[in-house]
Parts: structure tokens; C-alpha cells; sequence
């Protein structure tokens, strides 16, 4: 299978570094510059999520605290963001480390409830604070260039985000810790058992994995110039970091690219089609059919496939 | 803060105490559920808001809302047996089974939700009827009808539930599921059907708080996630296997946010909830009124 796959993702990568200059319409570089963020936000999800199953439903918490970050120190401080971004990271997983210690002692529901509870209550929060801009939001000036160098800069950051984060859960998946993680999700009482540091290896995860939304908020933040709570705490993006991951194959680190190209690229294609609440019931409906039929996303799907296939090509040599 | 007088506390705390029947209402559905099948039913709030719209919808055409529920309950206790016959069944034997109840209960909560939106509209609704209006005197203080009947029909769903539970022949079976779902197979209990029965009733009685909500709290379709996390709240608070605890923390629960909210600012009082939320579950995960253990 790798035969196949690893040379068509080294010329997709290519075409992509190149294609801003090829004189593509901006609307398509803001396409692809959206898809990037997303591959970034659901890998980020899966590096919890998907390797461990503790499901985190606010994992936007995360994001707004960096779009926030950036917008404020932007304004107030006059530092661009691109030098922020990584600040913002730094906050959201601080916060990730004070609330994961004692929220990741509980089990399935409860801890997606808490994550999700996190997310209103950074939303709550937001809507009150002064400095913040309440519910006004904050204006943010653009970068001073023209239209389709400044929609490259975002193509090219968004993009540079989502290799390193495709990177790091790739490099993990492949390390001690990512193997502790699958014992984790496999039984935790065992893992912990069989001498594994179950507190430390999902505390490890849970920051990480809200680090880098934090970085990807940041940079949003300044390219879309306007945050408010509701943007930047939007419920619908961690349905939608959830989604992706699930659909493409959470617990795998190509998961989350092939959901998010699938899932974001048919969200926008709907989009012309039909209004905007049936495209989310629509993936309401995608993800309960995905559990039901594929748990373990397209990578899974296909792996099981190419196993079946090589199997039956054993037997037919025979 | 002068105006604080004696009736206008008083107020707060009887109204409080009344709004605190639809925390009970929906956290009734959602703690039968948990406390037989152990499921979260987070969609349980939209089913709630679903029941609501529908008795609006039977309103609007010149039905009296009591009337409306002869409608919604059956309809939502099918919902609940559909949910329970083709997805936790059909899960039964999966590795994960629990998360994948978990999301794709999830993932039907986000269709009805956003399904909700394309029918009704995401305008902000209210059931109101020529009475509910209306003010009722009771030993000096001036309540709304509406509230007084809102909180009646919760009351009724809770003593109603509480009843099966301990009174009837299957209530005691439903029970008997909770404690220990093998013993009870072995004692001769319809495990199967029981547990569609219990996740139906559970259900159902979204039906009645739904109306319970219309009545007295306008509502739209993105409002059910607010309320399911509170309702999850009370649940924490009051224990899922005792239904008189969730109750009381339920009444407890609207009589402290109408407190707060009369002296302090409104954001205040959401504040506090979900901070009351995250800390309990970091805390007692097991809820404050069960002892300690699984």
C-alpha cells in the first residue's frame, strides 16, 4: 500500500508548495489556505482524541485562546501575530495542563462534557471582558499587502502549521509515548498495570494537542482581520475537528488529512448547493453513519482492504 | 443594591424554585438513561427542545399545550425505543461501544438540532397561551400562571417516574437492570425489552419538559446544548440513581442562578454554573450526594 501512497503524497506536497504560483483565482488559494487549517486543527484533536478516546468536545476553547492572544497583543502591543502565534499556543496549553490534570482522571462522557463546558465558559468569559472587546469583538488591521500576496502569506503559514502538526503526530504515533497512548485507549487500567504513566502520557497528549490549536487560532485571527466569541469559540469547529478526524481515521496520523480534505471540500461544495443547516445535518448524519460503518475512518477502511486484497493474492499465487 | 427588600428576595426564590422544575424535567430523561443503560444521551436536550417545538407547532393550530403532550409523548417515547432498538443494541459487542454511542448520539444531535433550524427557523420562540399570562396570588407573592403550570407538569413527570420506579412490578425491574444487568438477566428479567422500555420513558418525559421549557423560557434550536450541560449539572449534583436527590439539586440548582441573578450581573449566573460543573466533576466525579466508589 505504501508503494502507492507514499509517492502520490510527495507529488501532492509538491504541487501544493507551487501552486500559489501558478496564478490560480485568490478564491482558490483561500480554499486550500482554509483546508490547511483544518488538517492542523483535527490532527491536533486526533493527538489526543484519536490516540487516546478521551474525546474532547471544546478543543475550540483552545483555538479562541489564541485568536485572542494575537488580536490583543496585535492591538494593544502592536506585535504581529506571526511572532504571537506560538504565545497564544503557549497559553492555551497551560491551560490544557491546569485543567487536564484533574479533568483527564475522568472517563468517556464525563470528560467530554467537562471539555465542552470549558468551551462555553471561555465563551461566557469572553463575551464580558472589557479588554477583550466583549461582545463587539476585535477589528484587527490586515497586512499591509496587496490581496494575493497577503492570501499567500496565510496559504503558506496555514500550511507550515499543518505539516508540523502532521509531522509531530506522525513522529509520536511511531515513539514510546504513542505506544503508551494505544495502551491507553486499548484498556487504561492494564496500560497503568503493565508499568505505563497513564497521568503522564495523556497530560503529554492533552497539551499538545491544545498547543497547537492555540498557534492556528492566532494565525486565523489575523486573517480574517474580526473575532468576536462567537467565531473564535464557535461550538460547530470542534464538532467539525471531531468530525474530520473520525471520518478520515482518528488514532492515525493520515486520518485526519484525508478527512479534512473530504469532509472540508464537501462542506464547501454544499454550500453553493444547499443552505447552511441542512449542510450540518447533513454531517450529523455522515458521522453517525461513519461509526456505524466505518469506525475506524477511510485509512482504516482501505487498510483493512489492502490486507483482504494481499491475502487473497497470497492465495491465488499459491 | 438597595432595592433588595425582603418580597423581591422572596420572589426570586420562589421563582427560582419553579424554573428549577425544568432542570429537573430534562435531567429526569437524561439521568433514567444514564443510570440504566450507562449512557449519556447528550442529544437528550434537543429531543427536549424538539418535544417543545412540536407542542408549539399544535398550538399555533388551537390545541391547549396540556393537550399537545397526548402527541408529543408518545412520539418522543418511540424515539426512544428506535434509539435504543438501532443504535445501542446494534453497537452491543463492539470494542468501543460506549464512545461509539457516544458519537453517534452526538452526531444525531447535531442533525436534529440543525434540522430543527431549517423547519421552525432559528427565531427565538415562546408557547403562550390566553392563560399563562396570567398572575396568580399566592400569600402576597405575584407568580405567572405559566411558571405555576410549568412547574406542575415537571413535578408530575418526576412523581411519575419516581412511581414506576418503586412502585410497579417493572419499575423494580428497570432497577434491578441499573444495580446489575447480568444478575438481573439471570433472575428471569427481559433485559432487552426493559432496557428499550426504560431508554422510551426516558425519553418521553423530554416530552413533558420541552413544554415545561416553552412555557416559561424562549427557545430556539442552539439553546439545547446550554441546557443539556445543566441538566448534566444536576445529574452531578443530585446522583443518577436517586431521583428525589436530582430534584432537589434541580430546584436547588434554578433557585441559586434566580438568586444570583437578582444580585449580581446576568453573565455572572453562567458563569458560575459551569464553573460549579467543571469543579464537581473534577472533584466528586461520582456526585456530591453518593458516597464514594464506582
Amino acid at each position: 500500500m505504501w508503494r502507492v501512497v507514499r509517492p502520490a503524497a510527495a507529488l501532492a506536497l509538491g504541487l501544493v508548495v507551487f501552486f500559489p504560483f501558478l496564478g490560480p483565482q485568490i478564491y482558490f488559494i483561500h480554499l486550500l489556505a482554509g483546508l490547511f487549517m483544518m488538517v492542523a486543527l483535527a490532527q491536533s484533536w486526533n493527538l489526543l482524541g484519536g490516540y487516546t478516546g478521551y474525546l474532547s468536545l471544546g478543543h475550540v476553547t483552545f483555538f479562541g485562546i489564541g485568536a485572542y492572544t494575537s488580536a490583543v497583543c496585535l492591538n494593544d502591543y502592536g506585535i504581529s501575530p506571526f511572532l504571537t502565534a506560538p504565545l497564544g499556543g503557549g497559553i492555551a496549553a497551560l491551560l490544557a495542563l491546569i485543567i487536564g490534570y484533574p479533568s483527564l482522571r475522568l472517563r468517556g462522557p464525563y470528560f467530554s462534557v467537562t471539555t465542552l463546558s470549558l468551551a462555553f465558559l471561555a465563551q461566557v468569559a469572553a463575551f464580558n471582558s472589557t479588554p477583550m472587546g466583549g461582545g463587539y469583538g476585535i477589528q484587527l488591521p490586515s497586512l499591509p499587502l496587496p490581496i494575493r500576496q497577503t492570501e499567500t502569506v496565510f496559504y503558506f503559514a496555514f500550511l507550515a502549521l499543518a505539516v508540523v502538526v502532521v509531522w509531530w503526530a506522525r513522529r509520536m504515533e511511531r515513539s514510546r509515548s504513542g505506544l503508551a497512548l494505544l495502551a491507553i485507549r486499548n484498556d487504561e487500567d492494564v496500560a497503568e498495570v503493565c508499568g505505563v504513566d497513564v497521568v503522564r502520557a495523556k497530560l503529554k497528549a492533552f497539551v499538545m494537542s491544545a498547543f497547537f490549536p492555540g498557534v492556528v487560532g492566532g494565525i486565523f485571527a489575523y486573517q480574517i482581520s474580526y473575532i468576536d466569541p462567537h467565531s473564535a469559540f464557535d461550538i460547530g469547529l470542534s464538532i467539525n475537528m471531531l468530525l474530520m478526524a473520525m471520518f478520515g481515521g482518528a488514532g492515525r496520523w493520515a486520518g485526519p488529512i484525508v478527512g479534512a480534505a473530504v469532509v472540508y471540500l464537501l462542506s464547501q461544495t454544499l454550500s453553493f448547493v444547499i443552505p447552511s443547516e441542512l449542510n450540518r445535518v447533513v454531517f450529523g448524519i455522515i458521522l453517525v453513519l461513519v461509526v456505524f460503518a466505518m469506525p475506524h475512518g477511510i485509512i482504516g477502511f482501505a487498510e483493512a482492504f489492502w490486507t483482504k486484497r494481499a491475502a487473497w493474492l497470497v492465495r491465488r499465487d499459491r | 443594591m438597595n432595592v433588595l427588600s425582603f418580597p423581591l428576595l422572596a420572589r426570586a426564590v420562589v421563582s427560582g424554585v419553579l424554573f428549577g422544575g425544568i432542570y429537573a424535567a430534562i435531567a429526569l430523561g437524561l439521568g433514567l438513561v444514564w443510570g440504566v443503560m450507562r449512557i449519556l444521551n447528550i442529544g437528550h436536550a434537543a429531543l427536549a427542545i424538539l418535544g417543545a417545538y412540536l407542542s408549539l407547532t399544535l398550538v399555533q393550530a388551537g390545541m391547549d399545550p396540556l393537550l399537545s403532550l397526548l402527541v408529543t409523548i408518545p412520539a418522543l417515547y418511540l424515539v426512544g425505543v428506535g434509539l435504543q432498538r438501532f443504535v445501542v443494541e446494534s453497537m452491543h459487542g463492539r470494542k468501543e461501544a460506549e464512545l461509539h454511542t457516544f458519537l453517534i448520539l452526538y452526531g444525531i444531535m447535531v442533525a436534529i438540532e440543525n434540522l430543527q433550524v431549517f423547519i421552525w427557523s432559528a427565531d427565538v420562540r415562546l408557547i403562550s397561551t390566553a392563560y399563562s399570562s396570567q398572575n396568580l396570588n399566592f400569600l402576597g407573592l405575584i407568580l405567572p400562571v405559566g411558571r405555576v403550570i410549568s412547574f406542575v407538569m415537571a413535578a408530575a413527570a418526576v412523581a411519575t417516574v419516581y412511581l414506576f420506579l418503586t412502585r410497579t412490578k417493572m419499575g423494580r425491574a428497570v432497577r434491578a437492570i441499573a444495580s446489575d444487568r447480568e444478575a438481573a438477566t439471570l433472575m428471569g428479567i427481559s433485559v432487552r425489552r426493559l432496557s428499550r422500555v426504560a431508554f422510551g420513558l426516558g425519553t418521553a418525559t423530554a416530552a413533558v419538559a420541552g413544554l415545561s421549557l416553552g412555557l416559561v423560557s424562549s427557545f430556539f434550536p442552539g439553546i439545547q446544548i446550554v441546557w443539556v450541560s445543566k441538566a448534566f449539572l444536576v445529574i452531578v449534583l443530585g446522583g443518577v440513581d436517586n431521583i428525589l436527590g436530582l430534584f432537589l439539586a434541580a430546584l436547588v440548582l434554578g433557585m441559586a442562578e434566580n438568586v444570583i441573578g437578582v444580585v449580581a450581573p446576568a453573565f455572572v449566573v453562567d458563569f458560575v454554573a459551569y464553573v460549579l460543573l467543571i469543579g464537581t466533576l473534577m472533584v466528586r466525579p461520582q456526585g456530591l450526594m453518593r458516597r464514594a466508589g464506582p
